[in-house]
């Protein structure tokens, strides 16, 4: 606080502090990982630095950053000069995602999303069949590999 | 527009890229695909942070607030 009562806040010593933070907690997963790989056991060092895991240290930096994005929002909103209704629905928007992103990293929801469109559209989750003659149907809920009958136990009626 | 850029090319891209790979799941390789995501995601947020705080710089000072470039 200055004698004129202003809170004076610098973009630069912000901005290194949030890279400063971020690559301590990236190092520090790299090296659990490496020592660990895979998703660790909860209340173990290496879960605490897991970068992908829920209610770790390391997985509640980037929910940090997006509420200091949303509040960054808020601010905007507040001291920017008022515009039309498209300049107020667009803080707005951007607001809400910022608050959207935070739940987000702690609910998984985007990587979830990701996993379903790579599996619907992609070829993970596809069955590499060795015949192109096999064919995959899905029964109860389970994938099953029909295999053809060879061409000498279909003419004889032969059943398998 | 570069922060979402970024921040998309870590959730949605390299998340496409780690489920066409899920038969590496658990593995060195996987986990180092996992660090690379989170990276940009933070980095996309890190971005937009510092464009905010760079527009809010270069509104007038109203309130009880003062930011340095």
């Amino acid at each position: 606080m200055e004698a004129s009562g202003l809170s004076r806040i610098s973009i630069r010593r912000i901005t290194v502090g949030l890279v400063v933070m971020s690559g301590l907690f990236v190092v520090l997963g790299i090296v659990t990982q490496a020592l660990s790989p895979g998703p660790a056991e909860p209340y173990t060092w290496t879960h605490l630095f897991d970068l992908d895991a829920e209610a770790s240290a390391a997985g509640v930096v980037p929910d940090h950053h997006a509420c200091s994005a949303a509040h960054c929002c808020c601010m905007v909103d507040r001291l920017g000069s008022r515009g039309g209704a498209h300049r107020t629905f667009m803080e707005a928007a951007r607001r809400r995602v910022c608050v959207y992103l935070s739940a987000d990293e702690n609910a998984t929801i985007h990587e979830t999303v990701g996993f379903w469109i790579s599996h619907r559209f992609g070829r993970a989750g596809r069955l590499r069949l060795a015949d192109p003659r096999h064919r995959v149907r899905d029964r109860d809920g389970a994938r099953v590999v029909e295999v053809p009958a060879p061409a000498a136990r279909r003419r004889s009626g032969g059943s398998w | 527009m570069i922060a979402g850029a970024v921040y998309l090319a870590g959730a949605m891209g390299v998340e496409l890229i780690e489920a066409r790979l899920d038969e590496l799941w658990g593995s060195l390789p996987f986990s180092m695909m996992v660090v690379v995501e989170e990276s940009l995601e933070m980095a996309g947020m890190i971005v937009l942070i510092h464009a905010l705080l760079s527009y809010l710089a270069s509104l007038p000072q109203r309130r009880a607030l003062r930011i340095d470039p």
